[in-house]
């Protein structure tokens, strides 16, 4: 029997942070088991929301608070992350065209597109000063 | 992230990548790469040990893929998992950088 109760961490708004987050999935992978599809789906999103996070939500230095609650499911997990940075609606940013060519490719920005492209059931809401995410993966 | 390299034949740049190409991973290996795409035009890119990319490691490897681009030359992967090649493709970076099926494919696609 898989367990039900959202599991949680708290991350502060250091790069460094996204380890620390990598361990813990790790960690909740390992006794969870969710199928390769979930993991790998989880974990980029994961990855790609949390380092926009922390790269761009707090441009005026302060520190900051990343939520993260995580509740397995049989084929989907949920997932909601609350900040309080500054507001941002990743499912209202428009996403970067994929690179066709030497001449115009850009080094970045695909990771909203990543976000979205392995998650589903996403919502967005701007609450008490807070951004709050939800979504399933995959 | 740990980084290994080899040199081939025909002036070919072995690169071997162990571990996760998340932010920290992008961070050990950026400035090497940078190093590599200014001084190389042939690379080969042993994805065997990745178990991990994010968009912050597709950018490392597409900034150093148009350098060397740029001035003729070629980067080509081999041995990506199967979630690293979506995310390759999905970023559109397969476009610039050869998706080969093995080290000898790779070499292939850059000589």
């Amino acid at each position: 029997m898989r367990p039900r109760v959202a599991e949680r961490i708290v991350l502060a708004t250091d790069l460094s942070e996204v380890s620390r987050l990598n361990a813990w999935l790790a960690d909740l992978f390992g006794r969870a088991r969710p199928s390769g599809e979930v993991a790998e789906a989880l974990k980029l999103c994961l990855n790609e929301i949390v380092a926009n996070t922390i790269s761009y939500a707090y441009p005026d230095g302060r520190d900051g608070r990343i939520e993260i609650a995580v509740e397995p499911g049989d084929k989907r997990w949920r997932v909601e992350i609350r900040d309080d940075g500054a507001p941002f609606d990743p499912l209202a940013a428009p996403l970067a065209e994929p690179i066709h060519d030497l001449e115009s490719a850009r080094i970045g920005g695909f990771g909203i597109k990543l976000f979205r492209e392995n998650s589903s059931d996403r919502r967005y809401a701007r609450a008490d000063g807070w951004n709050v995410l939800s979504f399933r993966c995959p | 992230m740990k980084m290994e390299q080899h040199e081939l034949d025909d002036d070919v740049l072995k690169v071997v990548l162990q571990g996760s190409f998340d932010i920290e991973g992008a961070g050990d290996v950026d400035m090497p790469f940078s190093v590599i795409s200014g001084s190389r035009k042939r690379v080969v890119v042993d994805f065997e040990g990745v178990d991990f990319l994010a968009s912050i490691g597709v950018r490392v490897l597409v900034k150093a893929a148009r350098a060397m681009g740029n001035k003729g030359g070629r980067m080509a992967i081999f041995g990506a998992s199967e979630s690293a090649a979506k995310v390759l493709r999905s970023t559109g970076a397969d476009t610039i950088i050869t998706l080969a099926g093995d080290e000898a494919d790779a070499v292939a696609a850059v000589t």
